[in-house]
């Protein structure tokens, strides 16, 4: 019984996770998508039209009425947050030729869900691209206990894909 | 027969009891509390805590909320702006919940511009984000100040200085002449006390006063400092019982007829 009582403490006091974790800086994570020589930032706004199908994919707007990106070549990378939970989730996306090549979560704060920042959930994003109706061309598989995260990362999966979309067309 | 002054002998405790009982005893609340609070937690969903809205006196003095002062904050002519706890307001408008205190804010042209330690936000005179500026753009905290030059935004940070530019929402470096008029803490207009109260009320959940709660948070660093040595109380209390178990198993049983 004291060995159950003290494992249930150990359980309950380990279950709160910090307000913030940056799991890779952002600045970091935009010099990496450009192997070290990043170009200047981006605008794009955000149209009526763009905000509607964001709006459809994420149920919120995106924070922000233009949004900052990174473009060289076929390539742009996008760093966007939206909220899990309760708190907002940043996370990178590097697009290359309209397809996903790398998803990072750079900097956590919801107290539960961290585990979309494994490899093992960001990499299923790798190749994925936008199919009808806004919705990626593939599933992702969950993870249980984190399905708001989940459910987050990959809304934002499809708009950062959307958003280069846009932005070739602009 | 045993002699008298064997009998009067106190019995004898290991140092590993000794200690074991005193930080079971020093521990026992914060680990009640915790474990009560971390089993709660994992059933916030089922019990609905994060939508329920905590509303009561005793929530209101751990958040700073009601009686309390008001930080002091930043008059400009789209409203003024201020932090509490981890939110900005302008007037009793959320303008941001995740973040520290403003360090300045000034209206230019048709933008209300706040200035953090190490972000910049470009706001519409309504409150509506147009976009955060930050290390990304070459801002490199910590960022001090923010003022008007004439026509111009400038920031001042530790290091050096930026102009900005609102129409391409870009920054270039310059030295700060002495006719910049900064930004400065002024003290909160007296009914803005009551409406920020109001706005704020509803601001926080019951799942993040148990998460605070369950960390120590609530009670400010105090706290973390408080739940960290109850942790490592539980960690010495783990080592000396399982010595004491072995140790204890091993020992032959006292007064018995060998």
């Amino acid at each position: 019984m004291p060995l159950l009582a003290l494992a249930l403490t150990v359980f309950a006091v380990t279950a709160r996770a910090p307000a913030e974790e940056v799991f890779l800086p952002p600045v970091e994570f935009i010099t990496q998508a450009f192997d070290g020589a990043p170009p200047p930032p981006r605008k794009l706004w955000v149209s009526p039209e763009l905000d509607a199908r964001i709006r459809a994919i994420l149920g919120v707007s995106l924070p922000g009425l233009r949004q900052r990106y990174w473009h060289q070549g076929e390539r742009s990378a996008w760093v966007l947050e939206a909220i899990g939970r309760d708190r907002p989730i940043t996370a990178g996306f590097v697009i290359d030729n309209g397809q996903l090549v790398r998803t990072a979560i750079l900097i956590y704060r919801e107290s539960r869900g961290a585990e979309v920042r494994y490899p093992f959930f960001t990499d299923q994003f790798t190749g994925a691209s936008l199919a009808a109706e806004d919705a990626l061309d593939r599933s992702i598989d969950g993870i249980t206990g984190a399905t708001l995260s989940v459910r987050a990362i990959t809304g934002l999966s499809r708009v950062a894909l959307l958003l280069d979309g846009a932005s070739k067309t602009e | 027969m045993n002699s008298p002054s064997r009998r009067s002998a106190p019995p004898r405790i290991h140092p590993a009891t000794r200690w074991h009982r005193l930080l079971g005893m020093l521990s026992l609340i914060i680990v009640l509390t915790t474990t009560v609070s971390g089993i709660i937690i994992n059933h916030t969903d089922e019990l609905g805590l994060a939508r329920r809205q905590a509303q009561n006196a005793l929530v209101d003095f751990f958040y700073m909320r009601g009686a309390r002062d008001l930080p002091q904050g930043f008059a400009t002519a789209a409203g003024f702006v201020v932090g509490v706890g981890d939110r900005t307001w302008r007037d009793d408008q959320l303008l941001h919940a995740s973040g520290d205190a403003p360090r300045g804010a000034v209206v230019h042209a048709d933008r209300l511009l706040v200035l953090y330690r190490a972000r910049f936000d470009e706001y519409t005179r309504d409150g509506r984000l147009v976009e955060s500026y930050d290390e990304l753009d070459g801002l490199t905290p910590p960022l001090l100040r923010l003022g008007v030059d004439g026509d111009r935004i400038v920031i001042a940070g530790k290091h050096m200085a930026w102009g900005f530019d609102a129409n391409a929402g870009e920054f270039s470096r310059l030295a700060p002449s002495a006719a910049t008029l900064w930004s400065t803490a002024a003290a909160p207009p007296p009914e803005l006390h009551t409406r920020l109260h109001a706005a704020s009320r509803g601001s926080i959940s019951w799942e993040r006063v148990l998460l605070d709660f369950h960390s120590g948070r609530l009670l400010g660093p105090f706290g973390r400092w408080l739940v960290d040595a109850a942790a490592v109380c539980l960690l010495i209390l783990a080592v000396t019982g399982t010595y004491m178990w072995f140790k204890f198993k091993r020992a032959p049983p006292r007064g018995g007829d060998s």
